[in-house]
């Protein structure tokens, strides 16, 4: 049971949108520790988060919700337990113009359970809006292979409003 | 009107809207005009019944002028509507009889609804994607995928407006003939779909009030400012409801709800009776109510527990 602070985690893979997702809805300066990437990256992002994302949201005067940004590189595997102890939910974020979108999606499902397994969930797609052949159903696959039904939306972490309804989705979802 | 009102007087209520492609007990139509005679040709195929208005010398015998008498209408009308005149109640006359198909049998077989809605039920049956035309406009539809895409924002809205109306020419495209026309526009299926079913909430046929239930959550990333649709959404992914229960439960009209329902009839994610999948069992809640209820509260939702 939570009674203090409440706490959100944002996870997925590099380039998904975290950062964007954390500035949009945070109503203090984010603070984001970005670095040179390592070499397993995309090349289209030249730097990424190598901590975490963190910042805050004022609710009902005062009540805080905190942000917190998963790392998306597995060498930073170790930060998640400790990031992701007593949060709420987990919003994945996950690009909708990767590849690989269905595996992506089980891997951060399973990543995350692992570390908290009563997490509840929302998955954000991102990017769907240049990713013409995207297909929701690979979402929905990849949350039935993990035994899991959340709410999945495509949204642009870019617009605030969209943000905001991801996590009005897990609030209603719990 | 004046027609309307005298039919009345017949013991007989009417109810006069212009046609939308949806059912009715009588559709009078200009046969003079090509509009008019696609109507009729239209209902004529689900088997409706049609009253032809037209002044061309060579008009059909079973037409009426322009110029018909009052008392003269009205007995053409009683006669196509409520053939056995004289009999004690005729008043709802407007009603399907009972033998007509319900809303369901009309999800089950499109043909009887037309429009895009019967395009994107009739999806169901046909895997691959469906390119669905009328006149200059274009839309492809990827049902399995949740989403629709067009050209030009233009298309979509055009067929956004033209979900009962109209008849589309479809074509099944595999997915690769699909992808291979580039469509610059993409949207979400549902989102697109509950904006389009919303605008026309009460032209939609009720749908029976049995036991509805989704099978996922619909893509509402579009719609933020659609709380309705959330709240029916989550109410329908936790539980079987009957749609009066659910009207209530989400504090909405019977139009609203029954009008969210068809769009997910139409996107596929909607189940009623039978072909339901048992939901997994909620996982507990890690928070106090209270706070939930403030976050509730902050992201303009409702709770009610
Ligand atoms: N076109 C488009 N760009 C996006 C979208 N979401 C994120 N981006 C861009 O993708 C880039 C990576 O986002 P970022 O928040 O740094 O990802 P992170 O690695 O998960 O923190 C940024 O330039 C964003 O502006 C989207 O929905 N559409
Ligand atoms: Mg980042």
């Amino acid at each position: 049971m939570i009674e203090g602070p409440v706490k959100l985690l944002f996870a997925g893979p590099v380039g998904a949108g975290k950062t964007t997702a954390i500035r949009s809805l945070s109503d203090t300066a984010p603070v984001s520790t970005e670095a040179a990437l390592s070499e397993n990256a995309t090349a289209a992002k030249s730097t990424t988060t190598v901590a975490f994302d963190y910042s805050t949201m004022r609710v009902d005067g005062d009540l805080t919700v905190h942000l917190y940004g998963i790392p998306g590189q597995d060498r930073f595997d170790f930060m998640r337990p400790i990031i992701a102890n007593g949060a709420l939910g987990a919003i994945v974020l996950l690009d909708a113009s990767s590849p690989t979108l269905r595996a992506d999606c089980v891997h951060w499902l399973k990543s995350i359970s692992t570390i908290a397994p009563t997490l509840q969930f929302v998955i954000g797609v991102t990017k769907a809006d240049v990713a013409p052949d995207f297909s929701l159903a690979d979402i929905r696959a990849g949350m039935q292979q993990c035994g899991i039904r959340a709410p999945a939306l495509t949204i642009d972490p870019r617009q605030r409003a969209q943000c905001e309804q991801l996590v009005r989705a897990l609030l209603s979802s719990l | 009107m004046m027609a309307t009102q005298l039919m009345a007087a017949h013991g007989l209520t009417v109810h006069v809207r212009p046609w939308d492609g949806t059912r009715s007990s009588l559709l009078i139509a200009n046969a003079d005009d090509t509009y008019g005679r696609n109507a009729v040709e239209q209902v004529r195929r689900r088997g409706g019944n049609v009253l032809t208005v037209s002044d061309q010398p060579g008009a059909t015998g079973d037409a009426v002028t322009s110029s018909i008498q009052v008392a003269e209408l009205v007995d053409r009308i009683k006669a196509i509507v409520a053939p056995e005149t004289g009999a004690p109640a005729v008043a709802d006359a407007v009603a399907p009889p009972t033998s007509a198909p319900t809303a369901l049998d009309v999800a089950l077989d499109p043909a009887q609804l037309g429009g895009l809605l019967q395009v994107c039920l009739q999806a169901a049956s046909t895997p691959g994607d469906v390119l669905a035309s009328i006149g200059p406009w274009q839309v492809l539809i990827r049902r399995d995928a949740s989403r629709i895409a067009a050209n030009a924002h233009s298309d979509l809205l055009a067929a956004q407006s033209r979900l009962v109306i109209e008849d589309w020419t479809t074509q099944t495209l595999s997915r690769t003939e699909a992808a291979a026309l580039k469509m610059e526009v993409t949207q979400s299926l549902d989102a697109f779909l509950i904006t389009g079913c919303d605008a026309i909430a009460d032209l939609l046929p009720p749908l029976p009030g049995n036991g509805y239930q989704l099978s996922n959550w619909p893509d509402l990333g579009a719609l933020p400012n659609h709380r309705a649709a959330l709240q029916l959404a989550s109410a329908l992914v936790k539980k079987r409801w009957n749609l009066t229960a659910l009207a209530t439960h989400c504090g909405l009209t019977a139009a609203q709800t029954n009008a969210f329902c068809w769009a997910m009839l139409a996107s596929g994610l909607l189940q009623s009776d039978l072909n339901i999948i048992a939901p997994p069992p909620p996982p507990a809640p890690v928070a106090s109510q209270n706070i939930l209820t403030r976050l509730a509260r902050r992201f303009g939702l409702f709770r009610s527990e």
